[in-house]
């Protein structure tokens, strides 16, 4: 669906999880969009491990869904076993994730897409970009075609002169079995854009019938399940068990004696792997006091013959992986389907980028996922989503949506991608963001409504319900801070003394336990969602509190911008490292400045003073 | 507000007569703007010259001088910085100074180089707020106490305690976000360890505030008791001069006066008060007021008394108030040996009583002597030790302590680790504040230094 004029409004090159959700939010906000994968079957193909969710994952999948995304409603419909992680934790650290189908996901992504009006799929590789004083005009497809467009979302993954590591072998490929992309990441050196490489790896998948299950320990998902998406209702879903089993002293020896044969080892690999997700060959090495380290068998699909072995990344080569496997109590007939490998790719480090997530340098060229140093399927989801709302309402003549790192997670991990140099595959951490407390999985809606219907991709529906539900708990917390619950109380709770209702929640008289039958008895007519937020923010009230005002601190740094005209040589006073760094990074307020590495407090100082 | 821009010039050594005066010019354009100054073009870094110094229009002979120029970044503000070293007194200087402005320079606002030392990351907050103690200290033991801090002590103190912390705060996240990996449980113990140990650093450094303050702004000790007890005799006897009106009419002194005196090393403020009485005088009630609250305020009470039921009664008001306090026996010339031995046999180590003539100047040097070991035993003016001595630093300090009892509260109570974290991560906001340090992605850099982490 081309505009008559054979242009396109957004073109999106690649359809992984940043590329889908950037084709659905570009087409869903009315622009005529094309989406370029190298096969239909591939979109939101997930190349590692088969989950979605996880510690602060969760949180951005349901920041994703509030603001629009298809994430979450995607995993709620094909997932196959939901757990909410740190239950045992503060509320501010719960995180739903799931087990994931990844034919069902992949198909379902498929099926929206493909039913999406306003978007074409085009099968093909984009090979150069086309641009125009340093404005985006096209892309050059691997065949020579030329697709023209306004606007171009990078979504390439670790598709770029990606290079797979398995021992001592190499091979060119994008994700095992497919080819890489080159032609990108030479036609953006060319236009100057700083190119780098990152690592990262996946564990070998073996069939089924090769593993001994009773001698692992099963895992189920949470009894009562909870979805991902604010819009799912009559939630059952699939309860399909993993299993646990442990690396022995065996498995260890003989990873040890073949590390020579390891590329990360031997100095094959050059890219920074990520400290947070470490080979198993990394894991014996740096940690050699320990024993054992725990292995989750994981199915890569319902009914799967292909399992996944989560703890068990390795680049070792096949015979080694083979033996080390069978060494693994459960596994001692273990077959390979597919070895573990490493793979290198191109990333584009974003300093070179807008927080809307827009080139610096290249008028229309957005980068989105894996290309701009993240790792993780929702990290890109996220960028993917971002980047086609700005460059929609850049079309529009509209101001970019940020999303502050008070806001939510979206606008930490933006942030940190924009202003710290990352050189290990960015990962998404509850610790990385200072406002944990307020930036609740539990609360996205209530954060996120007003800049979801900024955005306009939401439902009416479900907006309405984010507002009804915000001005509810508002309703609630004022019951609580003036009505007084009495010692003869209808709930049925002894307590010593009458007081306000916010006080017994305060000393914990009136629990979690007890919403259910105060939502019955007086809130009947609110959604229990409205009473159980109203719950929780008088109970950390003083905490909550406490991370507002440390905002507020914030807040007179982050809202001062640096114009972009600033001539930092002009600028005596500051460090030669401070002036390098802002230099490069440009950074569009005092906040950002603040956080960059090597910009000192001193730095901030002198352009504090400098610009008024 | 400072403007960072240009290059400042100004005298460094003191106005007035002397052998020798330093002016210094400080900033991107000092060789530039020294240079029609000098009859050489080229001035060699971290070498003395010695050179005329000319007019820049006229080219007249100023002075004879030393000039020394420290090439950027290696100088005291981190610019390129001269220093002219000339003939001391009025005129010279004053010439010198007159020369650069013309070519280019402009007067330094007060503390500007040290400030441009600190923007340009020569010293952090910490040291430069010593250097303008070492400049504004009064006595030998300020000095040495602003010395330490110059040397990064406080700094050093500080990165240890913020250590501490960052550990504490990282042993908790690895709780959350690694929950879903096998890594050893961490124990709250480890965590309450590092806690208490910081909140122990701070605490000592919070009471070393007081030292700190006396180091640096003198130990405040009215001279307090009843009217026409001698208390402005006394003062006038300390400082052996009239310093002050006496008269044998009680309530001659009406508002205090304060004289400071480097005793020892140590500056002690010594504050003559109206005398304390029943009155209905307007202007000596208003005294009597004033007297109440340099005695609250005060680090050493010294009460004069001139008889034995002046004395005990002293000491019955003394043991009220919680301060060191010394009796200095008065007007012992009026006095017989024996009630002189009757009162100093009430004399405790807490409260000694010293007999003393003021009008005679006789037994002062004892007196002073109590006063300043008094001082230095209940303050522990050891200048060896490291003690604050800026409100600032204090209130910080203060702040950071709160959170870490608040954290230590959520440990006890066993409340989920993103709250204490929360608690400690203020602390530490509130430490860097004192030094100026920003947060980073250091607590996460420790986890991944520290434990096995790996799905």
């Amino acid at each position: 669906m081309k505009q008559q004029n054979g242009i396109y409004d957004i073109i999106v090159v690649g359809g992984g999880h940043a590329g889908v959700e950037a084709a659905l939010a570009a087409a869903r906000l009315g622009k005529s969009t094309a989406l370029i994968t190298l096969s239909i079957q591939s979109i939101a193909r997930m190349s590692c491990n088969p989950s979605i969710g996880g510690l602060a994952k969760g949180h951005l999948v349901r920041e994703l869904d509030v603001l629009g995304g298809e994430m979450g409603k995607a995993i709620d419909k094909t997932g196959i076993q939901f757990k909410m992680l740190n239950r045992s934790k503060g509320r501010a650290v719960w995180s739903p994730r799931a087990q994931a189908d990844k034919r069902a996901y992949s198909n379902y992504m498929q099926q929206i897409i493909l039913g999406s009006p306003n978007l074409d799929i085009i099968e093909g590789e984009g090979f150069c970009i086309s641009i125009q004083s340093y404005r985006v005009t096209g892309l050059y497809l691997k065949d020579g075609s030329l697709i023209r467009g306004e606007k171009i979302i990078l979504t390439n993954g670790t598709f770029l002169n990606g290079l797979i590591h398995i021992g001592p072998v190499q091979i060119g490929s994008g994700r095992y079995g497919e080819l890489p992309s080159t032609g990108i990441s030479n036609s953006l050196k060319t236009m100057g854009f700083c190119v780098k490489r990152l690592k990262t790896g996946t564990p070998s998948r073996i069939t089924r019938r090769s593993i001994n299950f009773s001698k692992m320990t099963p895992l189920y998902g949470d009894p009562e399940p909870e979805p991902f998406s604010f819009s799912t209702q009559l939630f059952n879903p699939k309860d399909i068990p993993c299993y646990l089993t442990h690396t022995t002293e065996q498995t260890h020896e003989i990873i040890k004696n073949a590390l020579h044969r390891s590329p990360l080892y031997s100095g094959e690999i050059h890219g920074t792997g990520p400290r947070y997700c470490p080979s198993i060959e990394d894991k014996i090495v740096r940690f050699s006091d320990k024993p054992t380290h725990q292995i989750f068998l994981e199915p890569e699909w319902e009914g799967s013959e292909q399992w996944y072995i989560n703890g068990f990344s390795s680049s070792l080569p096949v015979d080694i992986q083979i033996k080390a496997l069978r060494a693994i109590s459960g596994l001692e007939r273990a077959e390979i389907i597919k070895p573990g490998y490493a793979i290198e790719y191109d990333y584009f480090p974003s300093y070179q980028l807008h927080h809307s997530l827009e080139s610096k340098d290249v008028s229309g060229l957005y980068f989105a996922g894996q290309i701009n140093g993240t790792s993780g399927y929702e990290e890109a989801a996220v960028q993917g989503f971002v980047a086609a709302v700005n460059a929609v309402r850049s079309l529009n003549e509209q101001e970019p949506i940020i999303l502050k790192r008070s806001h939510a997670y979206i606008g930490v991990l933006i942030d940190d991608l924009i202003t710290k140099e990352t050189d290990e595959p960015y990962r998404m951490f509850t610790s990385l963001a200072e406002y944990r407390l307020i930036l609740r999985s539990d609360n996205a809606d209530h954060r996120l409504c007003e800049i979801s219907r900024q955005i306009g991709i939401q439902s009416q529906e479900m907006t309405d319900l984010f507002f009804r539900s915000r001005d509810e708990k508002h309703d609630i917390r004022n019951y609580f801070n003036n009505e007084t619950l009495h010692k003869d109380n209808a709930l049925n709770i002894d307590i010593p003394a009458s007081q306000k209702y916010s006080q017994a929640i305060k000393k914990q008289i009136l629990s979690e336990n007890h919403m259910p039958d105060l939502h019955q008895k007086i809130f009947q007519n609110y959604l229990f969602h409205s009473l159980d937020q109203a719950f929780i923010e008088t109970l950390y009230e003083g905490y909550i509190h406490r991370q507002e005002i440390m905002i507020n601190k914030m807040a007179s740094l982050e809202d001062q911008a640096i114009p972009d005209t600033l001539n930092y040589d002009t600028i005596k006073s500051l460090s030669n490292e401070g002036r390098e760094k802002l230099k490069r990074f440009r950074p569009e307020t005092l906040g950002q400045a603040s956080r960059i590495r090597g910009v000192s407090p001193s730095d901030i100082q002198i352009l504090l003073i400098y610009m008024k | 507000m400072y403007s960072l821009e240009g290059t400042i010039a100004a005298l460094s050594t003191p106005e007035g007569v002397g052998g020798i005066a330093v002016v210094r010019l400080s900033g991107p354009e000092s060789c530039s703007i020294i240079r029609p100054c000098l009859s050489r073009k080229d001035l060699e870094p971290n070498r003395a010259h010695f050179m005329p110094f000319l007019h820049p229009k006229s080219g007249d002979l100023i002075d004879e001088t030393v000039i020394t120029y420290f090439k950027a970044p290696h100088s005291y503000t981190g610019e390129d910085l001269i220093e002219i070293s000339c003939h001391g007194g009025r005129i010279v200087p004053g010439l010198i100074l007159n020369c650069l402005y013309i070519a280019g320079a402009r007067p330094a606002l007060p503390g500007e180089f040290t400030r441009r030392a600190f923007i340009n990351g020569k010293m952090d907050l910490t040291q430069a707020e010593a250097v303008a103690d070492m400049i504004h200290a009064q006595t030998e033991a300020g000095l040495q106490s602003a010395r330490t801090l110059l040397r990064g002590r406080l700094s050093k103190e500080l990165m240890h305690i913020r250590q501490l912390l960052t550990e504490s705060a990282a042993l908790l996240e690895v709780g959350l976000d690694f929950s879903d990996q096998d890594i050893e449980t961490i124990s709250h113990k480890d965590v309450e360890k590092r806690v208490l140990a910081g909140l122990k650093q701070i605490s000592s450094l919070i009471s070393s505030y007081k030292t700190g303050r006396i180091l640096h702004e003198g130990a405040r000790v009215p001279i307090v008791g009843r009217p026409n007890a001698g208390k402005s005799s006394l003062l006038n006897a300390v400082l052996h001069e009239e310093r002050v009106i006496t008269s044998d009419i009680p309530g001659t002194t009406r508002d205090y006066i304060e004289e400071r005196i480097n005793h020892g090393g140590v500056l002690i403020r010594l504050f003559d008060t109206a005398g304390l009485r029943e009155t209905e005088d307007i202007l000596e009630t208003a005294g009597l007021k004033k007297t109440h609250e340099l005695m609250s305020s005060a680090d050493l009470l010294l009460m004069v008394t001139v008889n034995k039921e002046e004395t005990e009664h002293a000491l019955y008001l003394l043991k009220q108030q919680d301060k060191p306090s010394i009796i200095a026996l008065n007007k012992t010339d009026l006095l017989s040996q024996h009630e002189i031995r009757s009162c100093r046999s009430l004399s405790t180590p807490e409260i000694p009583i010293i007999p003393i003539c003021a009008i005679h100047e006789s037994n002062i040097g004892e007196l002073m002597e109590t006063v300043l070991k008094t001082l230095q035993k209940t303050y522990a003016l050891n200048t060896e030790s490291l003690a604050i001595s800026h409100l600032r630093h204090q209130n910080h300090l203060l702040s950071a302590r709160n959170a870490l009892l608040t954290a230590q509260k959520a440990l006890n109570n066993n409340l989920s680790p993103e709250f204490i974290i929360h608690d400690i991560r203020e602390a530490i906001s509130s430490l860097d504040d004192i030094t100026g340090k920003t947060t980073s992605m250091d607590i996460l850099n420790h986890i991944f230094d520290q434990f096995c982490v790996g799905k």
